[in-house]
């Protein structure tokens, strides 16, 4: 068996049936015990479409009296979780594998703490970042609870509520790592000292600034190998999510933490906030003058990738995770899902792929740990920033059932295109024929908005696919690569050679530089296509204006806005077949929004058409073009009203109306009773 | 919306129910007392007697009143005015009456009492809160200080005799031989024309040291000892005089009528649209519903985002003269009176989340009908609960609600407080002092029900309190936003001066910050209390607190090399500070005492017209300076 060599040369082995063993006696020790939380299922109740039939997710039942929302997340070396709780406690989590049949039994090891957002546990002490302070605490008599509190290293505060101070970290070397968040002053600033830095601190407290530039740094992780990367979250400057590698002297992105520049403990460089060009070019384009700028090792792009960042951890298990050994899984608070990175570097620097994972966790995602059985730990919180999980917080553990799925395992960079190495082998002639596959590349704006879409979008040619012997690797000739761009690669239906489908059909490869190296020999070399938007607001499924012929004006005026929860706050209309109908849509929500009146029974459809426009999606207004869609409104932004007018339908029947966000359709729909 | 539980630190605790009002008004600064009337107090002149109707000589005009809080009812006085005494004796034992009468009266007043001693206040002579030496008492009864006194009915069977007392919930008394302060609002019964009660007395406050103890207490008769049996609309002031020494001072008075202040044409406009959180312009917004409504209520909204809601109305005045508006509000508000703006918020002084804002104005308005607009907007606001509590006081008119009970929801943030149980409770956190943030602290709880604040930032105690610990509403709810843990009990603010720093001679001025100060940590005892260790240059400090009853001690351990006579400890700071003849500080005329001071050279010294009582060490070899800090 070829074994595919992963970034740190570990070799990928046999998966290890340790999961699935432990998992099933999980299920029959906690069916047993008639508990309520939902035990691992049989992976044989899923088929193979489904995720769950090679990953599942086990709660951990939390006492009432605990408000578990987890800030830290540390496995303790006899197995046992210890999590840190925003409102400042530590607990530690006994026979949280199920390992038992009664519940699991949550011991207090600390309160009192000030929002700690870390936990690490070293050389017999707990450490853990406050939003003042890296704290050890230590148990000195064996009791169980800690006595001895010891402030490592204190920073300054203003007081504001958004410097949040995450970790720490143990770095290679011995030392702490922390990361600090900006504060929020109606724009990112750094008001105290070091907010919006990453600091290295020796276990006696002396601290070295180590790289400035972070806007919202919750999520970080360290590698095997050492290397250290971060998280970042959609805002000012930061057009969307991303994981970057952190090194000494980096300048990561957000200038809100520059004025410290010129303090004397930092040696690297000095730059001002307006040094950094506030012109909205990509990145890519700053980092050619701003040389202490760091690139993005891999983008999130923001409501397809998550929506806010977290969690970052890297598979150590060697295997007894499924085929990711070594791979990076990376959380979303607001999405309440993992996502997985493949990382690579090409002229020395990371750059990688990232791939959906697995999605519906409790609530919010922030800390992630290995759990001695190679299940995965997920430690969840959502207060104060809604997630789609809608549990206030949690404690999960993900498992795998030991079945290994066909995906897209790795997308590396070629001189010529990018190649993916699947897990399975897959069907040969599928995944020869370039049809199969849609490229396209975009970036994001970097500037001081907050946030910023997709642009310079342009769908790529496929120009030849070379599929490896055994079936493992695809090779794309890909023209019209650009170097600083984000290029999203879309697979049809391709089937594994054993007939099981694809589970997650697309990527997202952030391609910094093209690698050097042979190209394949191909005929011909096309421009890159520059698709232009198709303009969907054509004729009369979108007029704003009332039509000249309605010589008295609309018959009928109805009006609708939102209720929170993802809801209209009108469920059903009745109009007269044909009459004259004058539509307004307030969005007075603080989201997007938009009001689609399709065929009738057809709303679903038009909602997963709406949501496989994927990156044009927000530019067409979430309108695919189809036949099913019979009147439609622009896409709303939060606090905009848009009237619409349309002749209602000649043919009775039940017309639904849906808003076409991607997540909205479920919930946010009505109906057009139309009568003879 | 979250459904939170109460935190207590042990087992679940019983939810008390949260007595004081809007958390605002603790974040203010302001006592519960303290709630604006419109009409100054009038003081009770204490020159002479020319209140009081004659007594047997017990009662006394003074200008000085100590106790000695080492021995029961032990006291001296020195001559003056000012202070009205109970200088009782075996013959002289009689109770004191004011030559006038009242209705419903709001009497405010200082009392000290002595050790072991026994007063009280009756209202109309008839209904009496009670006043005692009730330091440290651990669950008060009706007949501790506050107590709203008894009923008793000799003709009940023996241990029922006495009935209807109500105790005060928590215990904030101060220790004997320091002035305490009441603020009472007491209803009088209402009669019909042919002299039938037709509604019961009430305390409608009790406020002791700035807790509220009772609210809303209806009467059903007159309490033990009354002056008369009966019940009538007027009587006099009465104070017991033959059950203890007893001191009083500075001692105002309302008087409130019977006339109130009504609404009518009460109706509301609820508007819906486009607004981030600023306060919108509402021609800007869709007027969704509108009507007639019996009450001003947040509740009508049914959302929680992207609506304003206006009242609109008649302020109906009774009587011309100054009044007082209040509004207490998350999200924004804006209130006008006769087509002005009176009470807005700025965009720079927005609510906060887990707390409640209070805006006041006071306006001249005459007799009449008066129209106002109340707006209150919601825009994209990731704060508090819907809430809107409009009040009124005006010239002998009681503070009143204008808007719907629940509108302003009291118990909002309820469920975010902290109550120690079983052992000491920390929770760090942005400490509020003197209105600003000490961003590195901790509050520290104990069961029993004295507590404090510790700045590690800088290594200084910043206060006291004692009654319950705190609300963390602002840190846990939601995002949180100011990230402090609220005093929830009668607060001692301290100086907050760091405590130890090396001085190069002893007039030189204390540092904000100790040069070369580095908190290092702090272990927990087994009882989980916290021992601080911290350096302020060569010098190594352990310093903690422990409680004592009713009282702190405090022990600061030090040791390490620092140069011989440099090393001082601040101590306490106030107005005035006085040796007693006991040993004893009394600091700020009696607000609080620092007793046992020892371990070093102690002096006071007057910087920048403040007292300062510190303490020099010679930290060679160790020093221990320990000493008791008791209010």
């Amino acid at each position: 068996m070829i074994k595919p060599v992963t970034l740190h040369g570990i070799a990928a082995r046999q998966p290890k049936p340790l999961a699935r063993v432990v998992g099933i006696t999980v299920a029959a020790a906690l069916l047993a015990s008639c508990a309520e939380p939902r035990p691992m299922g049989d992976p044989l109740d899923h088929t193979p479409e489904e995720v769950g039939y090679y990953y599942q997710v086990v709660d951990i039942p939390i006492p009432e009296d605990i408000i578990l929302e987890v800030g830290g997340l540390a496995v303790l070396p006899d197995g046992r979780p210890a999590v840190a709780t925003r409102h400042g406690e530590v607990w530690l989590v006994d026979n949280a594998y199920g390992e038992r049949p009664e519940a699991p039994a949550f011991t207090l090891f600390a309160r009192g703490l000030h929002e700690p957002l870390g936990l690490l546990r070293h050389e017999g002490s707990l450490y853990t970042a406050q939003r003042g302070e890296l704290t050890k605490m230590t148990d000195t008599d064996g009791d169980g609870r800690a006595e001895n509190f010891e402030t490592v290293y204190a920073w300054p505060l203003t007081g504001n509520y958004h410097e949040y101070s995450y970790g720490p970290l143990l770095m290679n070397n011995g030392n702490f790592f922390v990361s600090l968040n900006l504060g929020w002053f109606d724009r990112g600033e750094s008001r105290a000292k070091w907010r919006g830095w990453a600091l290295e601190i020796t276990p006696k407290g002396e601290m070295t600034p180590m790289a400035v530039g972070f806007r919202s740094p919750a999520g970080i992780g360290i590698l095997e190998n050492g290397d250290i990367f971060y998280g970042e979250n959609q805002g000012d400057w930061i057009g969307s999510g991303w994981m970057t590698h952190i090194e000494t002297g980096d300048f990561l992105g957000h200038p809100g933490g520059l004025n410290w520049t010129s303090e004397p403990e930092w040696t690297h460089f000095q730059l001002a906030y307006d040094d950094i060009p506030n012109t909205g070019a990509p990145m890519a384009e700053a980092a050619k003058t701003i040389e202490p700028l760091k690139l993005p090792a891999v983008w999130f792009p923001h409501t397809i990738m998550g929506i806010s960042t977290s969690a970052i951890i890297q598979d150590i298990t060697d295997g007894g995770f499924g085929p990711y050994a070594g791979q990076v899984f990376v959380g979303d608070q607001g999405h309440s899902k993992l996502m997985r990175v493949f990382l690579e570097q090409v002229n020395g620097e990371y750059q990688g792929a990232n791939f959906p994972f697995y999605e519906g966790f409790a609530s919010g995602i922030l800390r992630t740990a290995w759990g001695l059985d190679h299940s995965l730990f997920v430690g969840q919180t959502s207060r104060g920033w809604d997630a789609t999980g809608k549990a206030p917080y949690a404690l999960q553990r993900l498992v795998w059932t030991g079945n290994v799925p066909f995906e897209m395992k790795e997308v590396r960079a070629m001189p010529d295109g990018f190649e993916i190495v699947f897990t399975q082998p897959a069907d040969p002639a599928a995944a020869g024929d370039p049809a199969m596959y849609t490229v396209q590349g975009f970036t994001y704006k970097y500037h001081n908005t907050y946030g910023s879409p997709a642009v310079d979008i342009q769908t790529l040619p496929v120009r030849h696919v070379e599929v490896s012997d055994n079936g493992l690797r695809a090779r794309l000739v890909v023209d019209g690569l650009r170097e600083g761009y984000i290029h999203e690669i879309r697979l049809g239906a391709l089937p594994s050679q054993s007939g099981a489908p694809l589970l997650h059909d697309f990527a997202y490869y952030t391609l910094n530089a093209i690698p050097d190296g042979e190209r394949l020999t191909v005929a011909g070399a096309h421009a890159a296509a520059s698709e232009p938007a198709s303009d969907v607001s054509a004729g009369l499924k979108h007029r704003t204006q009332p039509p000249a012929s309605w010589n008295s004006g609309p018959e009928l005026t109805l009006t609708l806005g939102t209720l929170p929860g993802l809801r209209f706050d009108e469920a059903q209309f009745e109009v007269k077949a044909g009459a004259r109908v004058a539509l307004t849509f307030n969005n007075n929500d603080d989201m997007l929004h938009n009001l689609v009146i399709t065929a009738p029974d057809e709303a679903d459809h038009v909602a997963t058409e709406a949501l496989n426009l994927g990156l044009r999606g927000q530019e067409m207004g979430y309108v695919p073009d189809a036949g099913a869609v019979l009147f439609f409104t622009s896409l709303l932004q939060p606090a905009t009203t848009e009237t619409i007018y349309f002749e209602a339908p000649s043919i009775p029947g039940d017309y639904p109306f849906v808003c076409t966000f991607p997540g909205h359709a479920a919930t946010m729909r009505g109906i057009l009773r139309v009568r003879a | 919306m979250l459904i939170p539980t109460v935190i207590a630190h042990a087992r679940r605790a019983a939810l008390i129910v949260l007595l004081v009002v809007p958390l605002a008004l603790m974040l203010a600064g302001s006592t519960a007392a303290a709630q604006q009337a419109a009409t100054p107090a009038t003081p009770l002149s204490l020159d002479d007697l020319r209140s009081f109707k004659p007594t047997a000589g017990n009662w006394q005009i003074v200008g000085g009143f100590t106790a000695d809080r080492n021995a029961d009812q032990a006291f001296t006085t020195t001559p003056g005015t000012g202070i009205l005494a109970n200088i009782q004796t075996e013959s002289a034992r009689d109770n004191l009456f004011t030559t006038w009468e009242h209705a419903d009266i709001e009497l405010d007043f200082e009392v000290m009492m002595p050790r072991g001693s026994n007063s009280g206040v009756y209202f109309q002579g008839r209904y009496e809160i009670q006043l005692f030496d009730s330091w440290g008492v651990p669950a008060p009864s009706p007949a501790d200080i506050g107590g709203i006194y008894e009923r008793w009915d000799e003709a009940r069977p023996e241990g029922q005799k006495g009935y209807e007392g109500h105790a005060p919930p928590v215990n904030v008394a101060r220790a004997p031989g320091l002035w305490q302060h009441l603020n009472i609002v007491f209803r009088a019964p209402r009669f019909d024309a042919a002299g039938l009660k037709t509604r019961d007395a009430a305390f409608v406050r009790v406020a002791l040291n700035g807790v509220v103890l009772h609210e809303n207490v209806e009467l059903g008769g007159p309490t033990r000892a009354s002056a008369w049996d009966d019940e009538a609309p007027r009587g006099p002031l009465m104070i017991q005089g033959d059950h203890g020494p007893v001191a009083f001072r500075n001692i105002g008075y309302r008087l409130y009528g019977p006339e109130q202040v009504t609404l009518s044409n009460l109706r509301y406009g609820y508007y819906q649209g486009a607004f981030d959180w600023q306060m919108p312009d509402l021609g800007d917004l869709t007027l969704t519903h509108e009507g007639p409504t019996p009450a001003i209520d947040a509740g009508l909204a049914d959302t929680e985002k992207r609506f304003a809601l206006q009242f609109t109305g008649s302020l109906d005045i009774p009587t011309t003269g100054d009044y007082v508006l209040e509004v207490a509000h998350s999200a924004r508000v804006r209130l006008d009176v006769d087509g002005k703006t009176v009470l807005t918020d700025r965009d720079d002084n927005v609510a906060a989340p887990g707390d409640f804002a209070l805006r006041t104005t006071r306006l001249r308005l005459s007799k009449g009908a008066h129209p106002f607009a109340l707006t209150y907007a919601r825009g994209n606001w990731h704060g508090d609960p819907t809430a809107l509590g409009f009040y009124i006081a005006g010239p002998g008119l009681l503070r009143t609600e204008l808007s719907a009970p629940g509108s302003l929801p009291l118990d909002a943030f309820a469920a975010y407080e902290i109550a120690p149980a079983g052992e000491a409770s920390i929770q760090r956190n942005f400490v509020m002092h003197r209105g600003a943030p000490r961003t590195h602290a901790m509050s520290v709880g104990e069961p029993s029900g004295i507590h404090y604040a510790f700045d590690t930032g800088t290594g200084a105690l910043l206060s006291l309190w004692k009654g319950r610990f705190v609300n963390a509403a602002t840190m846990w709810y939601q995002r949180g936003d100011l990230q402090s843990a609220i005093p929830l009990g009668s607060v001692l603010e301290l100086s907050g001066w760091p405590t130890v720093a090396v001085l190069s001679d002893d007039a030189a001025p204390w540092p904000e910050t100790p040069e070369g100060f580095r908190f290092k940590g702090y272990s927990l005892n087994e009882f989980e209390r916290p021992i601080f260790a911290y350096q302020v240059g060569d010098t190594e400090v352990l310093d903690q607190l422990t409680p004592e009853g009713a009282y702190f001690s405090r022990r600061i351990a030090l040791s390490g090399s620092a140069p011989a006579g440099k090393v001082w400890l601040f101590i306490a700071e106030g107005d005035r500070i006085e040796l007693m003849p006991d040993g004893a500080y009394a600091v700020d005329d009696h607000t609080y005492f620092i007793e046992n001071l020892q371990g070093g050279l102690a002096f006071v010294r007057n910087v920048g017209g403040k007292s300062e009582l510190l303490i020099s060490v010679d930290v060679a070899g160790g020093a221990l300076v320990s000493y008791d800090i008791v209010w």
